[in-house]
């Protein structure tokens, strides 16, 4: 049994841009040069550049779920599994009179059939974050997901969230980030979750605009508060030292008529789709962030306009370079690498490959090279990972995704706007980690259905005494060398009070091999992006 | 004020109130401790329950008398609470009425064992959930003022056990020692029969303890597992009947566990969320709002029952949230971010049935920023004069920064 080993910046860098490394990955990263160096630069070359990210073995693996819903383009998806379930809510009542249980039969089908395209999404995307080539593609997409977050798991966000992953976020994951955010704020499912679908002249609803500002380009840490307009400063380049609630108000109105067109409030149109409703939209001057909108403009301008203002912003820049920084270098990463990233970003605002050159940037700093702080593996990065070194095959069943979200993450299942947290500390919580390390030990012990392993590769050729079994196995889920006192508690674990130098008895071998892959995966070690 | 509760007296209450999820319990006789004879208070608990989302203070007691009345109906023709019909608003004071979904709360009101601080909030206003959390959570006036919670200050000069029920520590405690963080009864563990879970612990804490790197996180899992045994929690949760469905009355039930069963517990926080209704906000009838705030009555009034009268502990709780909710409606139906909300206390501490602080009033000229209930009362005094419950000889100072507009408001009965 051999067990390819990379240097420990080699391994640092890996493990900070996939869902984590395994040995078919290792070996091509090392097939690729003569040194670290090399290596690294075509890795990333490699991994941003692909033309089309072809991945034939993925899709198979994807097609073979038959997931139909996953192609259905979105009025599609809207007509077959929304609309109806709408349409049957609204009549069941008369043409249904039938026993409670069956009512709740049926509520049950039609939510089931609503949500479809959601668990459609969520099953591919583990497929794609386990199995795909293009780890930092797939990476970024997690990123773009988190940064402008909604939950999917409604009735009204289920089918957007699917179009948006496909037509808008996998696309444009590496493109430019002016376009993203535009096709963003028309998705459907935005437009419900943060209620901008409803946003009228005269009353405006202001939840939109609000995490427009405060999560997807200033950042809280722009807001200056209740104060006057008037009283921001603006630097010798023109802008506002940040925003205020002036700002978040006239943007709101900026964005009213940004609706869906589902047949509600006087629409007879019923497709699912983004739709601009002329009457709903105020039409009249709005200043924001100390740039005059004037009256009367053409369909849609006002809101482009405020996303123009917001992107173009160096506040925004920053926000969204610590967040890039974040997900990959630390969680608290130096100011100076985050100016001097924004400053890289924002020259390249109209470029239709910011996003990847950005990231490129990032990824051969000196600030990424050179990071010594551990990443703590969210719940999503710690089971792929745990799949990826693991697993000979992976489909997500309904237990795994029961089991995997107990430690706090599910994809697209996050509730609030801020998407699931990139620091630490929640993930550290004892609830989350006992949850993850219960819901590892039952997928190493198969007792989660669609996670097969094949323990006998790892260990083929090794004489099997408690002391190799330890040495070998940690090396082959770790791919490091253990630290010394880890590898003696495996010992004495796979030993169980035998001799550790001599071969362990068969019937006891399956035992041992469990327990010390699940010491493995619960040690700190594995809980670490490092 | 009367110090203890019989037997005979909580079933007269629970009678009154309905059922009581605890009573079959006590019924049963596992709290004969309780039940026996009247309980003898020897120690304070604070409760801490933090309304995550901006809670809607005008959507659960509303102004009755003119001109308040008037100007409240014009702003919320849709989401006002109204004072005739089905959903009437039940009278509290003559200025003020209760929204009929927090109905349990009305009795606990009446028996003066509940207070209401209006107009209270931020001494420096937000209306961003996250800003404005960050600054209730740090006890602060500015960002930036203080890097720990404001329970993690006042447990650094006056420690006491703590304990948070829910998935994560909230930032109030941020800088503490490990409080207890406790989600749920049950199923918290490794996986596997006792024997090897044992040895498994013994590893891990084995390698979490000899790692290089920080890995004080897995020592405090594990000692969370230790944590669970000493209070026999599965036990406990084997002796309750069925839990009912929903997160909010789960975590006040083993709030109200633990208290019990954990003679040292001094203080305990939970955070609830759920509460930014900027659309199709529901305030009476079947609406979310009165369903969400229904079922938060109902486990608030039946934890303040059960804490009353089944332990030898006073147990005050505070309830709060960032900020309340703009006056006047949106165009869905909702409401967008406000300022000044409402403060909730329950306990025998305190001074009840009654609303403390200065109401400002809902005329435009009083309204902050033109749109919003002014803030009279500085939540921070608030929490102070909540936490001198414990530590009598507290000081302002010792837990906040310079004190803002604050005059006392003297919210609890002193001994």
């Amino acid at each position: 049994m051999t067990t390819s080993l990379l240097s420990s910046s080699a391994h640092s860098w890996l493990s900070r841009v996939t869902f984590g490394l395994n040995e078919n990955l290792v070996q091509a990263f090392v097939a690729l040069g003569k040194d670290d160096t090399e290596r690294w630069k075509k890795f990333v070359d490699e991994q941003l550049s692909s033309p089309n990210f072809k991945d034939d073995n993925l899709e198979k693996k994807i097609a073979s779920l038959e997931l139909k819903v996953l192609d259905k383009p979105l009025n599609q998806i809207w007509s077959e599994h929304t609309l109806p379930a709408r349409t049957m809510k609204q009549n069941a009542p008369e043409k249904n009179p039938t026993t409670k249980q069956d009512n709740k039969a049926t509520r049950r089908e039609r939510r089931d059939l609503a949500l479809e395209p959601v668990l459609a999404l969520e099953a591919a995307t583990w497929i794609r974050i386990v199995h795909s080539r293009w780890q930092i593609r797939e990476k970024m997409v997690e990123f773009w997901h988190d940064h402008f977050n909604i939950f999917g798991f409604e009735q009204r966000t289920a089918p957007g969230i699917l179009a948006l992953n496909r037509d808008v976020v996998r696309p444009l994951a590496l493109g430019n980030f002016r376009t993203l955010l535009g096709q963003m704020c028309r998705n459907p499912a935005m437009l419900y979750y943060l209620d901008n679908a409803y946003n009228q002249s005269g009353n405006p609803n202001e939840n939109f605009a609000r995490e427009l500002f405060e999560l997807h380009t200033l950042g809280a840490e722009n807001y200056l508060g209740t104060i006057d307009r008037e009283s921001v400063t603006k630097d010798r380049d023109g802008f506002v030292a940040g925003y205020v609630d002036g700002d978040v108000y006239e943007a709101a109105r900026a964005f009213t008529g940004w609706r869906v067109s589902d047949g509600g409030f006087g629409l007879d149109k019923n497709t699912g789709e983004f739709f601009y409703h002329e009457p709903w939209h105020d039409r009249f001057q709005k200043v924001v962030l100390g740039q005059k909108i004037p009256e009367h403009q053409a369909p849609l301008k006002d809101g482009e306009d405020v996303l123009n203002a917001l992107a173009a912003h160096p506040g925004s820049a920053r926000h969204m370079m610590r967040k890039l920084c974040r997900r990959f270098v630390s969680d608290t990463p130096s100011e100076s690498f985050v100016n001097r990233l924004a400053e890289f970003w924002l020259a390249r605002k109209d470029s239709p490959t910011q996003i990847r050159d950005t990231l490129t940037q990032l990824l051969h700093s000196p600030e990424f090279l050179e990071s010594k702080e551990p990443k703590f593996k969210r719940p999503v990065d710690y089971f792929a990972s745990l799949l990826r070194i693991l697993s000979s095959d992976f489909s997500p069943s309904e237990k795994f995704i029961q089991a995997t979200q107990k430690s706090g993450q599910r994809l697209f299942g996050w509730k609030t706007p801020d998407g699931p947290p990139d620091v630490a500390a929640p993930w550290q919580s004892p609830q989350s980690l006992l949850d993850r390390w219960k819901t590892a030990q039952q997928i190493i012990r198969q007792e989660i259905p669609g996670c097969s392993f094949k323990f006998a590769d790892a260990l083929e050729g090794a004489i099997i005494s408690p002391e190799s079994l330890a040495k070998t196995l940690s090396q082959a889920i770790l791919l490091r060398i253990p630290e010394k006192q880890f590898l003696e508690t495996l010992t004495s674990v796979a030993a169980g009070g035998r001799r550790s130098d001599t071969p362990l008895p068969s019937e006891l071998l399956e035992e041992r091999i469990q327990l010390v892959a699940e010491l493995c995966v619960l040690s700190p070690e594995f809980q670490v992006r490092s | 004020m009367k110090n203890s509760y019989t037997r005979r007296d909580f079933l007269l209450a629970s009678s009154s109130l309905g059922v009581s999820f605890f009573l079959p319990r006590i019924e049963n006789g596992l709290q004969s401790r309780a039940s026996a004879n009247p309980v003898e208070r020897t120690r304070q608990v604070l409760v801490v329950v933090f309304l995550r989302g901006g809670f809607d203070g005008l959507g659960l007691v509303c102004p009755t008398q003119a001109p308040d009345r008037t100007l409240y109906e014009a702003a919320r023709p849709n989401i006002g609470l109204p004072l005739i019909g089905n959903d009437a608003a039940l009278p509290l004071t003559e200025a003020f009425a209760l929204n009929a979904a927090a109905k349990p709360l009305l009795p606990i009101f009446q028996q003066k064992q509940l207070g209401f601080v209006h107009a209270c909030g931020l001494a420096t206003p937000s209306r961003s959930h996250f800003a404005a959390q960050s600054l209730v959570d740090l006890g602060s006036t500015n960002q930036g003022e203080f890097n720990s919670g404001w329970l993690s200050r006042f447990l650094k000069a006056h420690p006491c056990r703590t304990a948070s029920i829910g998935a994560l520590k909230p930032a109030s405690l941020l800088g503490s020692d490990e409080p207890l963080v406790l989600p749920r009864f049950k199923g918290l563990g490794l996986d596997g029969p006792p024997t090897q879970q044992r040895m498994m612990r013994t590893a891990l804490r084995n390698i979490y303890a000899n790692t290089q790197g920080d890995a004080r996180y897995g020592i405090a899992a594990l000692n969370m597992l230790d944590e669970i045994e000493n209070l026999a929690l599965p036990s406990i949760a084997k002796n309750l009947p069925d839990l009912p469905t929903g997160e909010i009355p789960q975590k006040f039930i083993l709030a109200a566990e633990l208290i019990k069963h954990d003679k040292k517990l001094g203080l305990v926080t939970l955070d609830i969320g759920g509460w930014d209704t900027h659309r199709q906000q529901g305030t009476t009838g079947e609406g979310y709002f009165a369903k969400q705030l229904a079922t938060l009555s109902k486990a608030l009034a039946d934890f303040h029952r059960e804490t009353q009268s089944t332990t030898d502990a006073w147990v005050t709780t505070i309830v709060f949230s960032e900020f309340g909710r703009r006056l006047k409606e949106n165009a869905s139906r909702g409401s967008d971010h406000g300022h000044g909300n409402v403060v909730m206390l329950l306990g025998s501490k305190v001074k009840g049935g009654r609303f403390h602080g200065q109401w400002p009033g809902l005329s435009h000229d009083k309204l902050f920023g033109r749109s919003d209930l002014a803030t009279t009362s500085d939540l921070r005094q608030v929490f102070f004069e909540f936490l001198r419950l414990r530590s009598p000889q507290l000081q302002f100072t010792d837990v906040f920064g310079k004190p803002t507009f604050n005059a006392q408001l003297e919210l609890f009965q002193r001994d």
